[in-house]
């Protein structure tokens, strides 16, 4: 591990420098890598300071580089940064050259701090940050130079690579450039908002809709009043562009490999999506009737009407993604032949199987006993379902939201439900808890089943027994223990279990090399998504076990990144992108101990919902989205959190 | 709901979701601003209009931050004004103030005014590296990006307002630009989208962007602004002229006037032809053949006994055989005089003044069923309402500020578009739902809806129940009109259908915008079809909702107002009635025909006929470019008198031609598509020789013996108002705090904006 030399990150100065006295600190501390690639890494210049771990690295240049890259990236529309931090990047260049003043240092500390103090944004915000840190913690070096010292090195000893971040966008997954999209709301360009989302995935009015949006839970407007509504901001935009009008998108040219794709949810979609736009010549195998995934025969069409997925997955197949529908892996052909007919392979399976609960009697095959997953996908193909009149779903989260609140759609006349844990503890987002409790859901909460009991090979009813809290386990929670004697029969006709998903991956031949876990989930890079077979790439739920839709998107991006550069040149290495994403990774993007200076208390703008009545009758969309004035005033709210980081090795 | 903030430590109340500075400026207190622009959307960009703000540790820019319960803030410490002096001066830096000196927009530079305000330094030590763009070629435009500060307005008005996109930022710290085309991408202006509508120079703060006509014309304080209403359509935008020694620099929307506020390049650009060049100067008198346009000069006095000579003759013969054709771009006092002088000087009823034949109709039906001849509500509605249907009209191109209108309702507000046409139109990209109908097929398809909403259950049955009669016949009458039938008359598809149909009555509000085509077949059954599909959806008589009628020439409604047509006597009264014969005639002392007149067609036909003789016709009113068969008609006239600004196709065949003054040389009223009179000045005095419609027009009278004593055109309006109740209460006093909506009966009435239904039962028409 390296030493830190000295590091102002996150407004706390720890100097090492000289004396040996003082504690060292290693960059591990920080959560910094000692090298980037096969680079030693001398220096990190941030919004949030600078860390040195190079004594020689020359602070005067690395400052001069970090302000021409924050330069480039200035966006131009207020003056402090535009022209602030090129007057400063000037005056850097010449006292760095040996040419400076005393003048110009007093000049560019001034303009330093009237950037930092009236920029519009974070970018010219915090990119004195650093500077002013340099200026005081290394004044003799900026002396020295102003002095006529030319300076012990000189650029081309040094490589600057630089990245643009923000905490939401950080946050995401895959990275959507959610400033700029929300920005071009600000400025009424809801195509141009669509077209950046679309850069990461054409999902952006799925996303827009069922994302559990983690960017929001890494937003700065939290330590104000309340994240932007991110989600609803992108709804709005598919939403607006959609309606009504015909959205079209031109073939691009096909120059690339044959390329093949097990799944069609949406981690394999959007490696498609994506391995198109370079050029490749794409062949979805679908085990199902319908593309979308779980978003097809998971999701309920009241949270995501099917017409929204099949526009999207409609313009993906006109760009020249050629989908096969009813095409299982491992039945109708094997992973082997694939292997063999394509260059490349990305397997995104997902898992569409129930966990099993561990009950007296679930593997009996009552009637009555359906698995959540299986309901659900019967529900959305149309198939003929045996639900009964009392039933009883098993679970806490949101598949199990998912298959109460159908339940109540279809007319069931008493839904309950049973989760282990309290009601604080569901893992289901709590505004789907609420509006499954607002539709009638009956709650039964400390509640495990422990038998099913049947009549006939038919559900009869549950036994179930009470628990209560106890010792927190190794997630924190507290362990949810039986009570002894409280077992009581809940009359039921129809039990579904969701508790949780698992996969089915017997194609995944031996032969084909890839590997699959204990855990029975396939192996793979977290970054480039190679499985231990060169050329199969393989993300999404049947990597990381049940996930989240935009995690599935993420994996679907990256694995076309890197399917491509092995395509390209039949090596698979992290580039700098993603290099410097690890950096950050360490450092974090988003510090929820930070208060921004703004304005607060502008409330977050609320989807409105269907009435409950209107909502128990059938399968329409429970969310409207967010009015146009308050998609423009939820998109006022963003402070455009950009931040650049410099990386000097 | 009103919140309390404190500023410089006064007490304020303001607007829930008004800006600081809004809170400021109402209170007195002045915040200097650089990007900010009233009637656009907040950009922040500048960081001009910094304050500060109790708690908050960084200053706040106060043209974007709404205002909080509680705020207290400091809009002028010495640490404010520091910054705002330091980032000027950073701009400074960036902007060639050398170039001031020869610079189109100095004296009226927002730039300048704050450099100058502020005390800044100018700096010699000029910043800005790169080749800048040079302008690009177009015909109205000069693009300085030298000179651009980057504010952001043009790109904002572009997509706010034009929404054509035109502009972009190109980023880049310094190297920024504010682009047309894409930032990969530049174009010109017209390769980016530009339709030249202009308002990106209203809006630019300094020299970068401004019109290549008005180029070393006059300094910006120079120029005198008068007020005026555009003439080029009948939205009927305020504008103002920029005059500098009797000679027109330059047009600039109005921003005060309480309309849209913003332009089109018809009424920012198109005024060459008030400049002259081609323009008649003094009367002509025919010298050779007729249609070969040979003139000779004459003065007026000559001109004008030759005109009543003329007249005189066929009249004495037989006033039936004299016409009198005027232009839709007349003001209201021209319209009326020269429909009293056809009827009480020259005898004849043989007329149609400014009046839009299919218009008139239409109007006239709207007088039977809803007891209004135009519009029943304002453009103001369609910021009001959720579903706009637009039918046989391509306003973006011919109405365009109303145009935009819609197009940002349809931004901001989410209110939807149908659009039913029978060509491809430019609003058909902005419409979310396109009909298609075959051409005069109009009726069917507004039954056809009618039938569906009522076979649906979407009828406003209250509504119906409260405001109308006659349901039950007209419900039988549409029952034969079912989705498959009306798709094989009209060829709009049923689920088509369908949607319009529910979005007009599931709407809380809607509004139906009807244009020319409209109106071409059948004016009147389509008019009355679609009263009824607007009284089923119960869509009539409040803001939000109604009809609009969107009129092809500036002064159409007006015209018809002033009893611009054979049948109509000034104010809807009726040429047949005894009655209003007689009241009118005492109100004049005139005697009047009572023979029923031809209207502007039935003219042509008798003039080809040799019936009619003698033509007076004022303006462009035959459109014989437009329509060259017209110029027989005009070639078998044996006197024809041509009032006009230039010698058109038409003028051709005159006998005399008497030069006519165009609208910036006129003063008075006009009357827009949304029953609004509004007031014209004079921003020019009549061009070499020529005089105003409405000098003329008396001068004529006095020679053909018959004198009018009005000195001014105000007294016209007087007069108007004395003789149209619905004008009693206008006048040009009145006027001056802005347009009135009639029927403005008296005096101290507010005018009508809204055709109001209380107590009233409207009969469904059976069409
Ligand atoms: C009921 C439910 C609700 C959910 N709600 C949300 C939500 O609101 N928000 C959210 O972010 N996430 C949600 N999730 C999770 C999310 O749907 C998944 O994480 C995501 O769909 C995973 O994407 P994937 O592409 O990896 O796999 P999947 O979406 O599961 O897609 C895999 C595809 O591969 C196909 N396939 C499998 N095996 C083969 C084979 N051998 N041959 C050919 N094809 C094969 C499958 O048929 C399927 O179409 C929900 C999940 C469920 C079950
Ligand atoms: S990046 Fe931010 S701080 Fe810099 S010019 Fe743009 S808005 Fe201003
Ligand atoms: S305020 Fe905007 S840019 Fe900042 S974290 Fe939130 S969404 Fe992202
Ligand atoms: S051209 Fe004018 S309006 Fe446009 S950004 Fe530049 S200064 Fe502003
Ligand atoms: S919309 Fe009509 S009235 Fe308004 S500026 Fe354009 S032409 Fe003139
Ligand atoms: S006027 Fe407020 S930022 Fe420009």
């Amino acid at each position: 591990m390296g030493k830190v030399v000295f590091s102002s990150w996150q407004r706390f100065i720890k100097d090492n420098r000289g004396d040996s006295s003082g504690k060292q600190v290693e960059a591990s501390e920080l959560n910094l890598p000692d090298s980037l690639g096969q680079e030693k890494l001398k220096a990190v210049i941030g919004w949030d300071g600078l860390v040195i771990m190079d004594p020689e690295v020359d602070v005067v240049k690395a400052t001069k580089a970090y302000f021409e890259k924050v330069q480039e990236e200035s966006c131009g529309r207020c003056i402090p940064c535009r022209v602030g931090t090129g007057m400063i990047a000037r005056r850097l260049e010449r006292i760095d050259r040996g040419e400076g003043t005393e003048d110009d240092l007093e000049a560019v500390k001034k303009w330093g701090n009237l950037v930092k103090d009236t920029s519009l944004c974070e970018l010219g915000q915090t990119a004195p940050v650093p500077l002013l840190d340099a200026l005081e913690h290394y004044s003799e070096e900026f002396a020295s130079k102003v002095e006529g010292e030319k300076g012990k090195s000189s650029d081309q000893d040094y490589n600057f690579r630089s990245i643009m971040t923000a905490p939401c966008l950080h946050g995401c997954p895959a990275h959507v450039n959610i400033p700029h999209y929300v920005g071009c709301v600000k400025d009424s360009c809801f195509e141009d908002s669509l077209a950046t989302i679309r850069e990461k995935t054409m999902l952006a009015g799925v996303l827009g809709r069922v994302c559990v949006h983690p960017c929001e839970e890494n937003c700065r407007r939290n330590q104000l009043d309340e994240p932007v509504s991110i989600r609803n901001v992108k709804r709005f935009v598919y939403d607006f562009e959609t309606e009504g009008k015909k959205e079209d998108i031109v073939e691009t040219p096909k120059d690339g490999e044959k390329v093949a794709v097990v799944g069609a949810g949406p981690a394999g979609l959007n490696a498609a999506y994506q391995l198109a736009l370079k050029g490749h010549r794409v062949t979805i195998y679908e085990a199902l009737p319908v593309g979308g995934g779980m978003l097809a025969v998971g999701i309920p069409s009241y949270r995501l009407p099917r017409e929204v997925l099949n526009q999207e997955i409609e313009l993906i197949k006109k760009l020249g993604v050629e989908i096969k529908y009813n095409q299982r892996i491992g039945k109708d052909i094997t992973l082997d032949e694939l292997k063999q007919n394509y260059k490349a392979v990305f397997i995104g399976a997902g898992m569409h199987e129930s966990a099993n609960m561990g009950v007296d009697g679930e593997d009996k095959g009552y009637r009555g006993f359906i698995p959540g997953v299986k309901y659900l996908r019967d529900l959305s193909l149309g198939n003929e379902l045996d639900i009964g009149e009392k039933i009883a779903v098993v679970g806490g989260g949101n598949v199990a939201m998912d298959c109460a609140r159908s339940a109540i759609r279809l007319g069931v006349k008493e839904v309950n439900l049973l989760y282990r844990r309290s009601r604080e503890q569901m893992p289901a987002h709590e505004a789907e808890v609420m509006e499954a409790e607002e539709e009638g859901v009956r709650f039964h909460m400390l509640t495990n089943p422990t038998r099913i009991i049947e009549e006939n090979g038919k559900v009869k009813a549950v036994e179930c027994v009470r628990m209560e809290l106890g010792e927190p386990d190794s997630s924190g929670r507290r362990r949810p223990v039986p009570v002894e004697g409280s077992e009581f029969e809940l009359d039921v006709d129809t039990v579904i279990p969701a508790i949780g998903q698992v996969g089915e991956f017997e194609f995944v031949s031996e032969t084909s090399g890839v590997k699959v876990s204990d855990r029975g989930r396939i192996e793979a890079d977290p970054v480039t998504m190679e499985t231990s077979a060169p050329g199969v790439f393989a993300g999404g739920d049947a990597v990381l076990g049940p996930s989240t839709v935009i995690e599935a998107v993420a994996a679907g991006y990256q694995a076309a990144k890197y399917m491509d550069q092995y395509l390209r040149g039949g090596k698979v290495t992290p580039d700098e992108e993603d290099l410097m994403e690890q950096i950050i990774d360490g450092l974090g993007a988003y510090d929820p101990q930070e208060i921004p200076e703004a304005p607060a208390g502008q409330k977050r703008e609320k989807s409105e919902l269907a009435e409950v009545q209107e909502r128990i009758k059938g399968f329409d969309q429970v969310e409207r989205g967010l009015s146009n004035s308050a998609a423009l005033r939820e998109a006022e709210r963003c402070l455009r959190c950009y931040r650049l980081l410099l990386a000097v090795t | 709901m009103m919140v309390s903030l404190v500023i410089d430590g006064q007490q304020v109340y303001a607007e829930e979701g008004a800006t600081i500075y809004q809170a400021a400026k109402q209170m007195g207190i002045y915040i200097p601003t650089l990007c900010y622009h009233p009637r656009l959307r907040p950009l922040g960009y500048c960081r001009i209009c910094l304050v500060e703000v109790e708690g908050i540790n960084k200053p706040v820019t106060s043209c974007n931050t709404p205002v909080q319960e509680g705020m207290r803030v400091t809009t002028d410490t010495p640490a404010i004004k520091e910054q705002r002096e330091e980032i000027l001066s950073m701009l400074l830096q960036t902007h060639p103030s050398e170039e001031c000196l020869v610079c189109e927009k100095g004296g009226n530079c927002d730039l300048q005014e704050q450099a100058y305000q502020m005390g800044c330094q100018v700096s010699r030590s000029y910043v800005l590296t790169d080749e800048v763009a040079s302008a690009d070629e177009n015909p109205h435009i000069v693009r300085d990006p030298e000179k651009c500060i980057l504010c952001g307005r043009c790109i904002r008005v572009c997509s706010e307002v034009a929404q054509q996109f035109v502009f972009t930022l190109k980023e880049g710290g310094m190297e920024a630009r504010a682009v047309a085309g894409t930032p990969e991408k530049p174009q010109t202006l017209e390769d980016a989208g530009c339709v030249f509508c202009g308002n990106c120079v209203e809006v630019c703060p300094v020299g970068a962007l401004t019109e290549i006509e008005r180029a070393t014309l006059g300094r910006e304080w120079e120029l005198e602004p008068v007020k005026g209403i555009c003439n080029h359509c009948s939205v009927g935008c305020s504008i103002v002229f920029r005059v500098k020694d009797g000679k027109l620099v330059k047009i600039n929307a109005d921003a005060e006037e309480d309309t849209f506020g913003w332009i089109c390049s018809k009424g920012k650009f198109g005024y060459d032809y008030i400049k002259g060049e081609e323009r008649v100067t003094t009367p002509l008198i025919r010298q050779g053949e007729k249609g070969a346009g040979e003139f000779r000069e004459a003065s007026w006095e000559e001109a004008l006994d030759y005109v009543a000579k003329g007249l005189k003759e066929i009249r004495n013969e037989d006033p039936r055989a004299l016409a009198v054709l005027g232009s839709g771009r007349c003001s209201n006092e021209e319209n009326y005089l020269l429909q009293k002088f056809s009827r009480g000087v020259l005898g004849t009823n043989n007329l149609e003044t400014g009046v839009h034949f299919g218009m008139a109709q239409a109007a006239l039906a709207m007088e039977e069923s809803l007891g209004v001849a135009g519009s029943t509500t304002t453009l103001e509605s369609i910021r009001k309402t959720e579903t706009v249907m637009v039918i046989g009209s391509d306003m973006l191109k011919n109405q365009p500020v109303a145009g935009m209108r819609v197009k940002e309702a349809i931004r901001y507000n989410g209110t939807r578009l149908i659009n039913v046409s029978t060509q491809e139109t430019e609003m058909d990209k902005a419409a979310h739902l396109n009909l298609k109908v075959r051409s005069g097929s109009d009726l069917d398809l507004l039954k056809g809806m009618l039938n569906y909403v009522i076979q649906e259950g979407l009828l406003d049955s209250d509504y119906v129940e409260k405001y109308t009669e006659g349901f039950s016949e007209l419900k039988e009458e549409l029952k034969g009109y079912t989705p498959a039938r009306v798709k094989e008359l009209t060829g709009v598809g049923e689920e088509d259908l369908a949607r319009a149909a529910s979005w007009l009555a599931e709407s809380n509000n809607a509004v139906v915008l009807a244009g020319k085509g409209f109106v071409h077949q059948q004016p009147r059954e389509n008019t009355l079809a679609l009263v009824n599909l607007m009284l089923g959806c119960g869509q009539v008589g409040r803001e939000g909702a109604g009809i609009i009628f969107i009129q092809p020439r500036s002064n159409v409604q007006g015209a018809l107002d002033m009893g611009g047509i054979a049948p109509l006597l000034p104010g809807y009264r009726r040429v047949e009635d005894e009655g209003d014969r007689q009241e009118i005639s005492e109100k004049w002392n005139l005697e009047l025909p009572s023979w029923e007149g031809k209207e502007l067609e039935g003219i042509m036909d008798a003039a080809r006929e040799g019936e009619i003789k003698g033509l007076y016709l004022v303006g462009d009113a035959l459109e014989t470019g437009k329509y060259p068969e017209r110029e027989k008609a005009l070639a078998s006239l044996d006197f024809l008198v041509v009032q006009e600004l230039f010698i058109t196709s038409g003028a051709r065949y005159a006998d005399v031609i008497l030069p006519g003054a165009s609208f910036a040389e006129t003063e008075g009223t006009f009357t827009n598509l949304e029953r609004k009179v509004q007031k014209d000045y004079a921003a020019l005095t009549a061009y070499q020789n020529s005089r105003t419609d409405l000098e003329i027009i008396q001068d004529l009278s006095r020679a053909m013996g018959t004198p009018m004593k009005y000195t001014s055109a105000r007294e016209v309006t007087q007069e108007i108002s004395r003789v149209v109740p619905q004008y009693g209460g206008i006048s040009w006093e009145r006027l001056e705090g802005g347009g009135l909506f009639w029927p403005c009966p008296e005096e101290g009435h507010y005018g009508t904006p809204e055709l109001c239904l209380n107590g009233k039962k409207i009969r469904f028409s059976t069409v």
